[in-house]
């Protein structure tokens, strides 16, 4: 499966990938803004991949011009909605519009090919970087939820498209 | 434009920002909010309000807001 949108091609993750994700994902960029620290192995990596592939989870790996940018999934897809994430290959990426790109092409997969209402997500309270994206994602903050660590969002379909109106709007222009 | 008046619409996309951080010398990419999604949303402002379009290489040869000023003001 393939999505293309805004100068971005997400593939969705192979059997073949695992190393290559095993190796972002144990790096120090990505590890330290995980939930879990803990260092994944092959076996764990393989594990994980025949857990997740099926149709109730979505990983895909974006890439934009011939190079990988990192791995954008919706998992646990239960009903309508379903938890968001992304990690990515390199910092390099981390404050570039490719980012946004990406995630533009992947909520437009969730919301219009999917057919969810929502995406849940949560983020380390210190990643000032990850929660004003996912504000101007039109994420809105789970109060009840969210504690001393975590920020919990919500993205509905419609804040999300009313929010990102004039961001869509410009990378159709530029893309 | 007025420097002013572009610095003000500059704030104006930042929802948890304290404005007094925002100036023309600062260093935009250092603001806590900044993002991915920062950059396009700063994009699409110079696009709709100075109907000029920024692309990612102007974007990354700038720095500080007034550096984009100067971007927009030779374009």
């Amino acid at each position: 499966m393939q999505k293309n949108k805004f100068n971005i091609s997400l593939r969705r993750v192979c059997y073949s990938d695992l190393e290559l994700l095993r190796n972002w994902r144990n790096s120090d960029f990505v590890n330290k803004r995980m939930v879990s620290n803990e260092y994944i192995t092959k076996e764990m990596q393989e594990k994980w991949f025949d857990e997740i592939n099926n149709e109730l989870n979505y990983y895909f790996i974006g890439e934009y011009k011939n190079e990988k940018v990192g791995v954008i999934n919706i998992r646990n897809i239960i009903e309508n909605s379903g938890e968001g994430a992304i990690y990515l290959a390199s910092e390099k990426f981390e404050e570039s519009s490719i980012v946004a790109r990406m995630i533009l092409c992947f909520n437009d997969f969730v919301f219009d090919d999917l057919n969810l209402n929502f995406i849940f997500s949560h983020v380390k309270r210190d990643n000032k970087k990850a929660i004003s994206s996912t504000i101007a994602q039109g994420g809105i903050v789970n109060e009840e939820k969210s504690t001393a660590d975590y920020v919990y969002f919500t993205i509905s379909r419609d804040n999300y498209k009313n929010k990102t109106k004039k961001i869509r709007k410009i990378l159709n222009k530029i893309s | 434009m007025t420097r002013e008046e572009f610095l003000k619409g500059f704030q104006e996309q930042f929802d948890d920002t304290d404005l007094s951080l925002i100036n023309l010398e600062t260093n935009f990419r250092e603001l806590d909010e900044w993002s991915s999604m920062m950059a396009l949303i700063i994009i699409a402002f110079i696009d709709e309000n100075y109907s000029k379009t920024l692309s990612g290489e102007d974007f990354k040869n700038c720095t500080t807001i007034e550096d984009l000023f100067q971007l927009l003001s030779n374009k």
